[in-house]
């Protein structure tokens, strides 16, 4: 008994010391954004790392506070909120340097970390009094899939269905969607309750989705769940799906999907997006883009839209101190074009101007609302070097196969692709890891860049 | 450097590349290249073939004068042997070492615009400091996947910043030195000759630090080059410090005579050594980090006061007695 009071009010202490930390804007809560294997995983971990080793030879030059000497420490330490399960670090690490060595797994449920950061605060009044400050960051990761669930908040039931029954016309949807479209069809003639009918359905809509995910490499997936239960497998809240425009919906089903998707909205997405999403101050946003090119034309449009909508879900604009505490607004993005380590450096300019060009309309509002933003190309964990050969850029490292490979990749367009770019199509090799306990801190690419851009202005 | 820019002339889907001149540029440029080469083609000439004539009479004299001394006694022929043997060796070591400097000086490497600061551009740039140390780090820090851009600012900030920061020392000690020797010595003739001597140590020991060593010629053409780029270019520099010199001027008449001509001596000074450091330096100095003479005018009243508290006062004590 003495116990649990104990441990309550140790939590109770700590929340109080965090809402002062927000109100004095001495925490950053940092929302990693990213669709389906962007490289959220390696992305946290290559920060953890290279925060953790800053003052052990980690090649931090353009993060200020490390370049100046100025960062005592930084330290992983417990976060607050103890049902959510830690980010897995070390683990990842272990991965990364194993024999072999491999990427960590890509995840699939949530997970939280916080590090807090020591430095000597510089160029304020009351420096010369403190020998150091403390800097709290809390990265959150969780699955991509269940990040296109965010915009469902702002859709009612009818407007969703209309909104997929115009992407299910779209050739690389509609052609996995025979089977489901027939399930409706052949529910619709038989004798079965309402319940089990749309049980059945949703389960081939769920199958049509993982077809689309893994065949077509499609990321706009809703509901994003169905593709990533964790503990909601089997659920009757994911027994629903949009309903398709071409059959008319018996009243009995209509009211039953209406009230699921409800459900969904309220009790799934709303604390999801509530406990995690509400807080951000800062964000960095993963895109892929070699992976988006080499899937193809389609893959890569649907990339761009899945960003748009999510990107809508979050809040922009700057912070007073009431807003700090209570809702916070993302005061700065960072755009990053990741695995940049899959092509030769000269390469990297034009990797960051195609995503300038993919998020062009979300970029154009930001700089309307007066909110910085900034486009990066970095690799989290640089796995590839660079070389020279006859005069062509190359990146040499090692193949999934543990071959060593020297390969020039297609050279990446500067704006979206035209029509014969994408007949020709792009090929960039997947290079696995080959890191080993005696190259800790593991070398990262511009990540000093981005953690400057991110934290910079709270480290003076 | 070259690879990249060919694939950007050939690559069509590129779109036009902006390239980041710096206006400031313009402010190094000197002009006495083209006077030089009208001068040569007229009269330099004529001058060159008489010095050549010169010197091959000379030569032909002075075997002419050994074969004798020869004739006469074997050991005079041996000591003019000896003799014009060791002139010619170290004149001749002179020449050439003047030629190599004055080379050096005309060819040293500085980054004009970003883009070009590839990973060995950059290397050559930090050699050229012949500081082993900075080299070294350097090397440790340079990563293979830097744009040039990012290149040229980890140059500026993790190297070069560490020279300019032993410059701005010299710079400084000179310029206090200077103005306190100016506003003791209360004599003019005194004066030009400390202002000769004391510039002159100043700008080789700046010059020393970026890792350029001057020899007679080199010297000459350096001063020529920051005399020139005070004269020309520094129009900008005294529009942003007018100011300064205004209140400068009126502090100027509050202060003893003496104490005034010691502070603009002592302005002058600082003013030859940033020209030398923006003429020596690889990389042109960032616009914020651009130092002002406004900062030095501070440093060098507080000299001024500290070493002479006496000539600091005695103007207003004159005033006093006057009354």
């Amino acid at each position: 008994m003495k116990s649990t009071v104990t441990s309550t009010a140790n939590s109770i202490k700590q929340q109080a010391h965090d809402a002062l930390h927000r109100g004095l804007d001495r925490h950053v809560r940092l929302a990693v954004t990213g669709l389906r294997r962007a490289g959220k995983t390696a992305f946290i971990t290559g920060l953890i790392e290279q925060l953790l080793h800053a003052n052990e030879g980690a090649a931090l030059g353009f993060f200020d506070v490390v370049r100046e000497g100025r960062l005592v420490a930084s330290q992983l330490t417990p976060s607050p909120q103890w049902q959510i399960p830690r980010f897995k670090y070390e683990q990842a690490i272990e991965a990364l340097c194993g024999q072999p060595s491999r990427w960590p797994e890509s995840t699939n449920s949530l997970s939280q970390i916080r590090l807090t950061l020591r430095y000597q605060p510089t160029g304020h009044w009351y420096s010369r009094w403190l020998s150091y400050r403390d800097l709290t960051l809390d990265i959150v990761d969780y699955p991509g899939e269940w990040l296109l669930d965010l915009p469902l908040l702002s859709l009612d039931y009818e407007a969703w269905s209309q909104q997929q029954s115009t992407l299910l016309e779209r050739p690389e949807r509609e052609q996995h969607a025979q089977a489901w479209l027939q399930s409706i069809r052949s529910e619709l003639a038989s004798e079965h309750s309402a319940d089990e009918s749309i049980r059945r359905i949703a389960e081939q809509y769920q199958l049509f989705l993982a077809a689309c995910r893994d065949q077509s490499q499609l990321c706009f997936l809703q509901p994003g769940r169905m593709l990533m239960p964790g503990e909601l497998a089997g659920a009757p809240a994911l027994h629903f799906f949009p309903w398709p425009q071409q059959f008319s919906c018996p009243e009995h089903w209509q009211r039953l999907l209406v009230k699921r998707y409800q459900h969904y909205q309220q009790q799934v997405i709303k604390p999801f997006y509530q406990s995690y999403f509400s807080h951000f101050n800062r964000q960095v946003i993963l895109v892929d883009l070699l992976d988006a090119l080499q899937a193809g034309e389609q893959a890569f449009a649907d990339r761009q839209e899945a960003l748009a909508a999510l990107l809508e879900s979050f809040s922009y604009g700057e912070n007073h101190w009431l807003r700090r505490l209570f809702s916070a607004r993302i005061e700065r993005v960072a755009l990053v074009a990741t695995k940049a380590d899959q092509v030769p450096p000269n390469q990297h300019h034009a990797l960051a101007e195609l995503l300038r060009q993919l998020l062009l309309d979300k970029r154009r509002q930001w700089q309307f609302d007066n909110v910085p933003h900034e486009v990066f190309s970095v690799a989290s964990l640089a796995a590839t070097s660079a070389g020279e050969v006859d005069g062509q850029q190359v990146v040499q490292g090692v193949d999934e196969n543990g071959q060593t490979r020297r390969v020039a990749p297609s050279a990446l367009p500067q704006s979206t692709p035209m029509a014969q770019q994408w007949q020709k199509g792009f090929q960039y090799l997947r290079f696995a890891p080959n890191f080993s306990r005696q190259q800790i801190p593991l070398p990262h690419q511009r990540l000093d860049k981005v953690l400057q851009y991110l934290v910079g202005d709270k480290l003076t | 450097m070259s690879d990249e820019q060919e694939m950007l002339e050939f690559n069509p889907q590129q779109p036009m590349q902006e390239i980041d001149v710096e206006p400031e540029q313009e402010t190094l440029v000197v002009a006495e290249e083209p006077l030089t080469a009208k001068q040569k083609s007229g009269r330099g000439r004529w001058l060159i073939l008489g010095v050549g004539l010169l010197i091959a009479a000379i030569l032909a004299e002075s075997v002419l004068q050994i074969y004798q001394a020869w004739q006469s006694h074997w050991w005079l022929g041996a000591l003019w042997l000896a003799a014009i043997v060791i002139l010619v060796v170290v004149s001749g070591y002179w020449v050439i070492r003047e030629c190599v400097l004055l080379y050096r000086l005309k060819h040293r490497r500085q980054l004009k615009r970003h883009d070009e600061c590839t990973s060995d551009y950059a290397q050559a740039l930090v050699k050229q400091l012949q500081r082993t140390d900075l080299l070294r780090e350097w090397q440790r820090i340079d990563e293979d996947y830097w744009q040039p851009q990012e290149r040229a600012e980890r140059l500026q900030q993790d190297i070069m910043q560490n020279v300019d920061r032993d410059a701005q020392r010299v710079i400084n000690k000179s310029a206090s030195e200077t103005a306190v020797l100016v506003a003791v010595s209360g004599n003019s003739l005194l004066d030009a000759v400390i202002m000769l001597w004391r510039n002159q140590r100043m700008i080789s020991k700046v010059a020393a630090l970026y890792g350029v060593e001057l020899g007679y010629f080199s010297r000459i053409r350096l001063w020529r080059m920051i005399l020139t780029n005070i004269a020309y270019a520094g129009v900008s520099e005294l529009l942003t410090d007018a100011g300064s010199q205004l209140l400068s001027a009126e502090l100027a008449a509050k202060l003893s005579m003496r104490a005034g001509q010691g502070l603009g001596a002592g302005l002058l000074t600082a003013r030859l050594g940033y020209a030398a450091r923006q003429l020596c330096r690889p990389l042109p100095v960032p616009k914020e980090r651009r130092a002002r003479l406004t900062d030095v005018q501070t440093s060098l009243l507080g000299a001024l006061k500290n070493a002479l508290p006496q000539v600091w006062r005695a103007r207003s004590n004159a005033d006093n007695s006057g009354k």
